[in-house]
């Protein structure tokens, strides 16, 4: 996984929704070895949930940076020096400025996006596609890491995923699928 | 001497209407189709000599819409290139190979250029 990571700038990362807690922590590891500053999207999980599982992993969060999608959604977020809240998952616009505040500001090279599928629950498939596509497109993310997770098998038709993921893949730089990976 | 038909498909009325415009003038027949699902559904009565095709669009996207094409025994051989902002990795125009697209122009673009490149692929 590490090798794929240092070979590409944006990977489409496939994981299976029963496995998906194991495989996000392989990939995290994998990540964690490069002593970068991670960029953190938070759409499947809220903020303080992936502090916890990271804090569980043995990972210290410190070289983390957040973007919440959730919390907002359901109560006041208390200010955090290493979380943005956003108070949308529907603003696609505001998600991507934070991610480029996070590599400007706090100097994030690695993006771990949460899962980029979720918001097709929020979003249709081409408003996904689209933001994915501006974000990479941007100017002041090359050279960043950016790790997309979709995950197969959970809530989402797995028609509107596997569309989704070939769309991604006409400007990924690699697919990794580890549905099939014990 | 038939005029050639292109079948442009973009969500954007104004790249419709310029696109239109360009090919017009150089004596093509334009059929325009906002969506994926009305190139399709246009599909079963015209039969174009080229499709421009957008990549992302509401709806069915560009990539979908190609696979479609290519699925039906109908439509199968008709030749198609994406006109897109779309910046493709290597896995993208392996894809576009292997759909069987011609070109690939990307917006914003130049008028001559696209001429230049539609006239190339008709005559392939």
């Amino acid at each position: 996984m590490l090798q794929e990571i240092e070979k590409n700038e944006f990977l489409l990362i496939l994981l299976e929704e029963k496995k998906y807690q194991q495989k996000l922590e392989d990939i995290i590891r994998s990540v964690k070895k490069s002593k970068t500053t991670i960029c953190y999207v938070c759409l499947s999980k809220p903020y303080k949930d992936v502090i916890d599982g990271l804090k569980d992993m043995g990972i210290n969060p410190d070289n983390f940076f957040f973007i919440d999608v959730l919390t907002s959604h359901y109560k006041e977020p208390s200010p955090t020096r290493n979380c943005v809240f956003l108070s949308s998952p529907n603003n696609l616009e505001s998600i991507k400025a934070a991610i480029i505040m996070a590599i400007e500001d706090k100097n994030c090279s690695v993006i771990i996006f949460d899962t980029i599928s979720t918001l097709l629950i929020y979003e249709q498939s081409f408003s996904v596609v689209r933001f994915t596509h501006n974000l990479v497109s941007e100017k002041k993310q090359e050279n960043v890491k950016k790790l997309f997770i979709i995950i197969k098998g959970g809530n989402i038709p797995s028609n509107d995923i596997d569309s989704l993921t070939k769309d991604l893949e006409m400007f990924a730089d690699k697919k990794v699928d580890l549905t099939n990976n014990r | 001497m038939a005029k050639k038909k292109i079948m442009v498909v973009d969500d954007e009325e104004s790249l419709l209407e310029l696109v239109t415009a360009v090919l017009e003038q150089e004596n093509y027949e334009v059929i325009t189709a906002s969506n994926g699902e009305e190139c399709l559904k246009k599909l079963k009565e015209v039969k174009p000599d080229l499709i421009l095709l957008d990549m992302m669009m509401p709806g069915m996207s560009g990539r979908e819409t190609c696979e479609r094409i290519r699925r039906d025994p109908k439509t199968k051989d008709l030749k198609i290139a994406f006109i897109t902002v779309a910046k493709f990795s290597d896995i993208g125009k392996s894809t576009l190979e292997k759909m069987k697209v011609l070109d690939y122009i990307t917006k914003p673009f130049d008028n001559q250029d696209l001429l230049k490149r539609v006239k190339r692929m008709l005559e392939q």
